[in-house]
C-alpha cells in the first residue's frame, strides 16, 4: 500500500509531510540553540560581575 | 513541564500518522491517495487559527491587567503560530494542485487563511522593531486584538448560502460524513500539534523571561547559571 502512495503522490505528500517536520524540528532546535546561548550569556556576565565584587 | 507535552506530541504524531497511513481507506470520496495531506494540512490550519485567539488573550489579559508575563506568552506563541499558518497555506498548495489543479487561488479561504500569515509577520516585526519592550509589548498586543477579526472570517469562509451559486473551491464539509479511521487519525494529529505547541511554546517563553529578567538576583542565582562558574 505504501508502495501505491509513493508511486502515485508521493511529490505532493512527501513535500506536505517533510515540509511540516523541517519546520516543526527546526522551530525545536532553533529554541534549544537559543536557549544555550542565553545561559552562556549569563554565565558570562554572573563570572564578570563576581569578579568584580572579589 | 517541556517533555511532559514534548514526548506524548511524539508518540502522538507517530500513532496518528501510522493510522493515517495504514489504517485508512485508499479514497476519500473522489479523492484518491493525496487526501492523506489531510493528516497534516487540517490540524496545522486549526492550530494557525487556535494560536491566534490564544495571543489575542494573553494580549487582552496583559493589557487590561499589565501582567508582563501575558505579553511574554504571547510574544513566545507567535512564531508558532506563523510556522503552522505557513504550513496550512504550504500543503494546501499540494493537495489543491493534486484535487483541484491549481496551487493557489484567491478562494476566500485561502485569502483570509494568507492575511492571518501577515498579520503573525506583522505581530513579530511590530515587536522586535520597538527598543522599549514594554512598549512593544502594548503595541503588538493592540495590532493582535485588532486582527483578530481574521479569525472567525477564516472560520465561516465555507459558508456560501447556496453551494450551487459558489465558486469558491473550499466548501462546507462535514465530519459526520467522514469515515472514522480518517476522522480520528485526523484527531490524534492535531492533538500532537497541540502538545507540540504547547511544549515549543514553554520552550521559547523560558528563554524570554531569562532575557528580559537578566538583570535580576534571582535569574544570577539559577542553579543553571551557577553550575558552570567553577
Amino acid at each position: 500500500m505504501m508502495e501505491d502512495i509513493i508511486a502515485g503522490y508521493g511529490f505532493y505528500i512527501g513535500w506536505s509531510f517533510g515540509a511540516a517536520a523541517i519546520l516543526m524540528v527546526g522551530e525545536w532546535l532553533t529554541a534549544d540553540v537559543r536557549r544555550k546561548a542565553i545561559i552562556k550569556r549569563l554565565q558570562r556576565m554572573a563570572r564578570l560581575n563576581d569578579s568584580r565584587a572579589d | 513541564m517541556v517533555p511532559w507535552f514534548a514526548v506524548p506530541a511524539i508518540l502522538l504524531t507517530i500513532g496518528g500518522l501510522y493510522w493515517g497511513f495504514f489504517q485508512t481507506p485508499n479514497v476519500l470520496s473522489d479523492q484518491k491517495q493525496y487526501y492523506r495531506i489531510i493528516f497534516v494540512h487540517v490540524p496545522a490550519a486549526w492550530m494557525s487559527m487556535w494560536l491566534y485567539v490564544v495571543i489575542a488573550g494573553w494580549s487582552l489579559v496583559g493589557l487590561v491587567f499589565n501582567t508582563r508575563l501575558s505579553f511574554m506568552m504571547a510574544a513566545s506563541t507567535a512564531p508558532t503560530g506563523a510556522i503552522f499558518t505557513f504550513l496550512a497555506l504550504w500543503t494546501g498548495a499540494f493537495w489543491g494542485k493534486t484535487s483541484w489543479g491549481t496551487w493557489w487561488d484567491w478562494d476566500p479561504r485561502m485569502t483570509s487563511e494568507l492575511i492571518l500569515l501577515f498579520l503573525y509577520i506583522g505581530y513579530m516585526a511590530l515587536h522586535s522593531a520597538i527598543d522599549d519592550v514594554r512598549r512593544a509589548d502594548r503595541a503588538s498586543a493592540v495590532l493582535a486584538m485588532v486582527g483578530l477579526f481574521a479569525v472567525p472570517i477564516i472560520y465561516y469562509s465555507v459558508n456560501c448560502p447556496d453551494p450551487n451559486q459558489c465558486t469558491a473551491l473550499h466548501q462546507r464539509s462535514s465530519m459526520e460524513y467522514m469515515e472514522s479511521n480518517i476522522l480520528w487519525s485526523m484527531l490524534t494529529m492535531t492533538l500532537a500539534f497541540w502538545l507540540y505547541g504547547f511544549a515549543v511554546i514553554l520552550k521559547r517563553v523560558r528563554s524570554i523571561i531569562l532575557e528580559r529578567e537578566k538583570y535580576t538576583e534571582w535569574v544570577n542565582e539559577l542553579p543553571e547559571i551557577r553550575s558552570q562558574q567553577g
